[in-house]
């Protein structure tokens, strides 16, 4: 007993130290990777994706303005790409013993790019703008219900009163609405705040022409300038990735970020010498979503029959040409992944047993599946697993824009892709998509067990703990299929080999600012 | 007040009504036909249905169609055309950002076709019967059949990929570094323009060929004057006229193909604006853009029959 109280003890000390290794580790990438005194090097440029809309943080930024934000903004703490934080603009940070209250002791070295004092009040005034309906930020329902309020207990330390321990809240800040802005900036340019955004990171913003690209330029007043060892970066928006990845091969690019590379580009520059492919170090996920409250999804055997129907192999082999995962689950990484589990697999004989229990045979109508244009193939590839077990289904296409909003409103029960990005914690997602209360239920899922899981992991700061509880959970939602989860893959971010200091943060955003060539 | 100019301020009193006409269609078919929550659009997966009904009262989605149609008339009265849903910025500089890239492209695709069209229809007409003529004439087909898009990507793999010629083809105002920007925009008004050259070549030769049949050609050449003064000097101006027509009522279809070309040389026109606005249901955008639009385009077919007038003085406005 005493041994293995011990060992436990020893291997949670042994984790924490772990932690600290990797989240210096982490944040030498970023914030000091390049010795004192070195030179800086000229431009970099980027290639991301189009759907760039906002420089401010708290409202409408979307994907492609999240690589630029993490030049221009700073969170208070960042995740490695283990999912392990480590402190930017707070030194440290601890928890209080009620769990309700986390304090955050800041830099005391760090001003605005307009020159304001980063201070608690700023801290305070960041976290209230998002708060305030009239903001419109879209981040509001994160916090919305659990922050009570943010005290500046001096200019060096922040508290945060929460409604209930709850700690998912340190993953929240770091994505966009933890990157502070500058209040000054906010009042003196209003509405216009998102084209003149003014934060603390290592570059200040130059201009955006938009529709094409964004310039910054290297902060001379940043608080680890040494660390910083580009003088400017460009990031050049593109509509089409096969573009973006011919500009690559023609040096007219330096690094190509966007979601949506073909694979056989990917696997393209895998192949040569001259270019390095670094992948995510997490996962998105796609599945099959149904409605559950609507016939016939209603009918679980109905919704397993479909989930043992799906030759996830065959998807990823012709799909997406071998790359990513064929898997049947949602969490893939981070401590909370179960390596044991890996969902239900492929089993046409289940599948029709399974569609005989449901009863669904006898009727003549086939079903509807909605499938986003731009993956035409997937659907048929689906319809016709589908169709292999004896279901009858027919195809009907919607715009990548329309997709998710009308599952939102409810106009669409069997659809696919949902696709999503894993948040820096389990509760990110879990929460808004299969909590009955999550915002993002468009499954309209509802499994009192998994309530139960989901809030007991969220309140509790003991990490084993938290896992096992979400591992359960994990299962049952897998198992009742109102998603039927087949692809898990990570971004990939293509450079020329010369490229140094890019790195993913764990929420498949690059962060770039200490990337040089 | 000379009959020309009562002609020129009559077409601009008509083109009151057909913007009013136009955008009004837009307006209604945007909100109707096309659908779709822009609130929806904007918030991507951080949207819930209260916030966008929030959104949606915030930005006056909320109030009956014909009342956002009056409001949005009012506030064009005074030159205001609202703001974007989804940029943050107003619809007039978002505009105008955007102009001066798709008046660039349009015009350099414009006299870069013209610059090819005029000496070949010349060329194919008169020297139809050599193999030279012969070859440029199923030059002229390929260049209508390939699409611009497909010749853009061609163009950036072979000048930008095995060549190397792009290193800095990143878009530039002209403003501000005039060499580099004419480098952006060289490949995609190629890409704009081929097209365009080929069919108007096909355009000339043949309204050429027809010119070349007429008595007051064969009255020339029994004058004994020189071929080339025949041809340059009396058909050809009789058969530019179709070709102004021609060119004037390319306009709408350059503007179109603009789109395209814009989004593969990740040019920030009005084009790509235009089309990401409609897919993101950003109304104000689509209407200022709209407008703008249908303003070129009347204005472009105005002075085609401006320039009927000039090159044939026959012509008169009554």
């Amino acid at each position: 007993m005493r041994t293995r109280s011990g060992r436990v003890g020893s291997r949670l000390t042994r984790r924490r130290f772990m932690a600290t290794v990797a989240g210096t580790l982490g944040a030498t990438t970023l914030y000091s990777r390049a010795p004192a005194g070195a030179q800086t090097k000229g431009t970099l440029r980027i290639a991301r994706g189009a759907n760039a809309r906002s420089l401010d943080p708290h409202i409408n930024a979307r994907l492609y303005d999240r690589l630029v934000l993490y030049t221009l903004y700073e969170p208070l703490i960042d995740a490695d790409d283990r999912g392990n934080f480590f402190p930017v603009l707070a030194r440290s940070w601890e928890v209080g013993s009620t769990g309700r209250v986390v304090t955050f002791h800041l830099r005391s070295d760090v001003v605005f790019h307009d020159g304001t004092p980063f201070t608690a009040d700023v801290v305070k005034y960041n976290i209230e703008r998002i708060l305030d309906p009239a903001t419109g930020s879209e981040h509001r329902a994160r916090f919305e219900g659990i922050i009570q309020g943010v005290r500046a207990a001096n200019a060096a330390t922040a508290q945060f009163y929460l409604t209930r321990p709850y700690p998912p809240l340190l993953s929240e800040l770091i994505d966009r609405p933890g990157l502070m802005v500058s209040p000054a900036a906010v009042r003196k340019y209003g509405k216009d705040f998102a084209r003149n955004p003014v934060g603390t990171g290592p570059f200040k913003f130059v201009e955006w022409i938009q529709g094409s690209r964004v310039t910054v330029q290297r902060n001379q007043r940043y608080w680890n300038v040494k660390a910083i060892r580009s003088e400017q970066m460009i990031f050049q928006d593109f509509p089409e990735p096969a573009v973006a990845d011919a500009q690559l091969r023609g040096g007219q690019v330096d690094v190509v970020t966007l979601e949506d590379l073909p694979a056989e580009d990917v696997l393209a520059f895998q192949k040569d010498s001259g270019y390095l492919v670094i992948p995510s170090p997490a996962y998105s996920w796609s599945a099959i979503q149904m409605k559950e409250d609507v016939p016939p999804f209603d009918n679980r055997d109905l919704r397993q029959a479909i989930m043992y129907a799906i030759d996830r192999e065959q998807i990823v082999k012709v799909i997406y040409h071998g790359l990513g995962k064929a898997t049947g689950k949602f969490f893939h990484e981070g401590w909370w992944a179960d390596p044991r589990y890996n969902g239900p697999a492929y089993n046409p004989d289940l599948a029709r047993q399974k569609l005989k229990a449901s009863g669904y045979l006898d009727r003549p109508a086939p079903l509807l599946l909605y499938v986003q244009s731009s993956t035409v193939p997937l659907g048929e590839m689906v319809q016709a697993q589908m169709q292999a077990i004896g279901l009858r289904v027919n195809i009907r296409l919607v715009s990548e824009r329309d997709l998710y909003p009308m599952v939102l409103r409810g106009e669409i029960p069997f659809s696919i892709p949902a696709t999503w990005t894993p948040r820096p914690d389990p509760n990110g997602l879990a929460y808004i998509l299969w909590d009955s209360r999550g915002y993002a239920n468009t499954s309209h899922y509802r499994n009192p067990q998994v309530d139960k899981l989901l809030d007991a992991a969220a309140a509790t700061y003991d990490r084993n703990e938290r896992a096992r509880l979400y591992r359960q959970a994990e299962r049952l939602i897998v198992d009742d299929a109102s998603y039927v989860f087949y692809y898990a893959s990570p971004d990939y971010a293509i450079m020329r080999r010369g490229v140094q200091g890019f790195r993913y943060g764990f929420d498949l955003i690059p962060r770039v600012a200490g990337a040089w060539m | 007040m000379p009959a020309m100019w009562r002609y020129v301020l009559r077409r601009m009193l008509v083109l009151i009504p057909t913007v009013a006409l136009v955008t009004f269609g837009i307006f209604f078919l945007m909100r109707t036909a096309v659908g779709g929550d822009p609130t929806l659009y904007l918030m991507g997966h951080e949207a819930t249905l209260q916030q966008a009904a929030q959104a949606r009262t915030r930005l006056g989605l909320d109030r009956p169609i014909i009342v956002q149609y009056a409001e949005w008339l009012r506030r064009l009265g005074s030159l205001d055309l609202g703001r974007s849903f989804e940029y943050p910025m107003d619809v007039g500089p978002a505009l105008a950002g955007r102009l001066p890239a798709t008046l660039e492209l349009t015009l350099m695709a414009t006299v870069l076709a013209l610059l090819v069209a005029v000496p070949a229809g010349v060329f194919t007409a008169v020297g139809r019967h050599t193999p030279l003529g012969r070859a440029m004439s199923a030059a002229t087909m390929a260049g209508i059949c390939v699409p611009n898009f497909w010749l853009g990507m061609l163009l950036i793999y072979v000048f930008g990929v095995k060549l190397g010629w792009l290193a800095n083809s990143a878009y530039v105002p002209l403003p501000e570094n005039w060499r580099q920007n004419l480098g952006s925009m060289a490949l995609p008004a190629v890409s704009l323009a081929a097209y365009y050259a080929a069919s108007w070549t096909r355009y000339l030769n043949t309204a050429l060929l027809v010119a070349l049949q007429h008595d007051y050609v064969r009255v020339a050449q029994a004058k004994g004057l020189a071929d080339r003064t025949v041809v340059l000097k009396h058909a050809l101006r009789n058969a530019i006229i179709p070709m102004v027509t021609a060119v004037g009522q390319s306009v709408p279809y350059m503007l179109a193909g603009a789109v395209i070309v814009e989004a593969v040389f990740s040019l920030p026109g009005l084009g790509r604006l235009l089309s990401d606005a409609i897919q993101s249901r950003d109304y104000p955008i689509v209407q200022g853009a709209v407008l703008l639009v249908t303003a070129a385009v009347v204005a472009s077919s105005l002075a085609v029959d401006v320039a009927y007038g000039v090159l044939d003085p026959r012509i008169r406005y009554d």
